[in-house]
């Protein structure tokens, strides 16, 4: 387990949240526009997903040896897929403040507040795309195949997912929760399996093959592929409240369902993470 | 003399005793601190015993590769640098600039050659220049230089093809067909046989 690359860790799952909660908790409510006399709803949304974001890039700086040079970052948009999804998530981040900024400035549901909306959508699923690719680099083998790209987009679905649930638990003012949530809950669930069982370089079913390579040899743990496994199988197990509830996830059972789903599939991707940068072993391990 | 294209190195790994004098004469020359290598010497070895009409004999493939940096042609370290602080000067040497380097390491995630490493005195990342001050006034690497065995060349890539062949790859080199690393190869005949009896480095903990 690569428990020195924390940092990434943290930052690729806080803003893999902060997309999900956008695309699942505040984008709905935004184009209902039902929020018209509440403002303070969607608001508080895109407040949770601006903080989320906000705390990734914070986090990210603890991965850089100089950090007061990270501005430099933005440099090479022409080729490096890291400086592209730097700019990305400071776009995202901008789209998502300025539409609550919108908001508040009283603009309703007008058609500069849906293109911000908009923006934010395209600048998030921008921001997820280049984080994905980045990491398909012909040094790591491992990281260069499509259960990357995959991976990740399952991880910003299903964060964001049970975290609009989450989150719709506590809005009671907000009436019942999100019709059928339960059902595309799971659907992510067993994705998410599918793609952990199979596809995992080193312990998946499909198997894997590393080509030959300079860099040293990844022994995968099959204790920690066990426990994600475990933990996303808990975690569906955990929703089956949340089926008997229905629509109404906001009282009940159902609401300790939502939130220890949450819990269970967080702890899943945290240890998927881990595994996930232990392949990109650094040659000089002292460093 | 017409301008140099693309510097690079010639490695000879049948002649290679793996003594390691290249990659002490780079940590000397560039007072590289401990750790820190910018020329590997690795050990490949593989195979075991093979029987062959009732008699059994050895099957094994040994041999050492001396790899630094290959100032690949199309460097991948440098296209995905966020900062630009890994550039390809005129003549294809990829340099290090670093006052640009803020640390991040993905240059050591993207290359195949696992040739950049990180300086823990300096902060930033590190790899073999090739001796460019040297180059600049006529010299030659340390490295080559240094070998005993004259296993290593430098020069044009172009002009090191034409003498020693268009090899650029043996077990377990990474496929070079992405980054064109200017690299050319002279194999061990063991290297032949060397991905059937699964050889691999064994030595890493040197490297």
């Amino acid at each position: 387990m690569a428990w020195r690359e924390w940092p990434l860790v943290a930052f690729t799952l806080l803003g893999q949240l902060a997309v999900g909660f956008f695309l699942f908790a505040a984008l709905p409510r935004l184009l209902n526009g039902a929020w018209a006399d509440r403002p303070g709803g969607p608001v508080a949304l895109l407040a949770l997903v601006f903080a989320a974001g906000a705390l990734a890039a914070a986090v990210s700086f603890f991965h850089l040896a100089r950090p007061w040079r990270a501005p430099r970052a933005l440099a090479n948009l022409r080729t490096s897929w890291l400086s592209r999804e730097i700019l990305f998530e400071l776009l995202f981040l901008a789209g998502v403040g300025g539409t609550a900024l919108l908001i508040l400035a009283g603009r309703g549901n007008g058609p500069i507040l849906r293109a911000a909306t908009y923006a934010s959508v395209v600048f998030g699923a921008a921001y997820i795309a280049s984080m994905a690719r980045l990491y398909m680099v012909p040094g790591v083998r491992a990281w260069n195949r499509l259960s990357t790209p995959a991976g990740f987009v399952l991880s910003t679905a299903l964060l964001g997912v049970f975290g609009a649930a989450a989150a719709r638990t506590v809005d009671a003012g907000a009436g019942p929760g999100p019709a059928g949530f339960a059902g595309p809950a799971a659907a992510l669930l067993a994705g998410a399996v599918v793609v952990h069982l199979f596809f995992t370089p080193g312990t998946g079913l499909r198997g894997y093959r590393e080509t030959p390579t300079l860099r040293p040899r990844v022994k995968p743990s099959p204790c920690f592929f066990a426990a994600r496994l475990a933990l996303l199988a808990g975690s569906g197990l955990a929703l089956l409240p949340s089926f008997a509830a229905g629509t109404n996830i906001t009282r009940g059972p159902a609401v300790m369902s939502v939130w220890l789903a949450l819990g269970l599939t967080l702890a899943s991707e945290v240890i998927g993470r881990f595994q996930f940068y232990a392949w990109g072993v650094r040659s000089d391990r002292r460093a | 003399m017409s301008p140099v294209r693309q510097y690079g190195f010639f490695i000879d790994t049948a002649a290679c005793s793996g003594c390691k004098t290249c990659q002490m004469a780079c940590k000397d020359r560039n007072d590289l601190p401990p750790g820190s290598l910018w020329r590997r010497v690795y050990e490949i070895a593989g195979g075991g015993w093979e029987e062959t009409g009732g008699l059994w004999t050895p099957a094994l493939s040994v041999y050492n590769v001396s790899m630094a940096c290959n100032h690949c042609e199309n460097p991948v370290c440098g296209l995905s640098c966020p900062t630009k602080a890994i550039w390809k000067r005129a003549d294809g040497i990829v340099l290090i600039d670093e006052g640009a380097c803020i640390g991040c390491r993905y240059c050591e995630w993207a290359c195949p050659f696992t040739a950049i490493r990180f300086d823990l005195e300096k902060n930033t990342v590190s790899k073999c220049d090739f001796c460019v001050d040297l180059i600049d006034t006529g010299g030659t690497p340390a490295c080559v230089a240094a070998c005993p065995q004259r296993a290593l060349d430098f020069g044009d890539i172009d002009a090191l093809r034409t003498k020693y062949g268009e090899v650029s790859r043996v077990v377990p080199l990474p496929d070079p067909a992405e980054t064109r690393p200017a690299l050319v190869i002279r194999p061990h005949r063991d290297a032949a046989r060397a991905e059937e009896r699964n050889a691999e480095v064994i030595n890493w903990e040197e490297v």
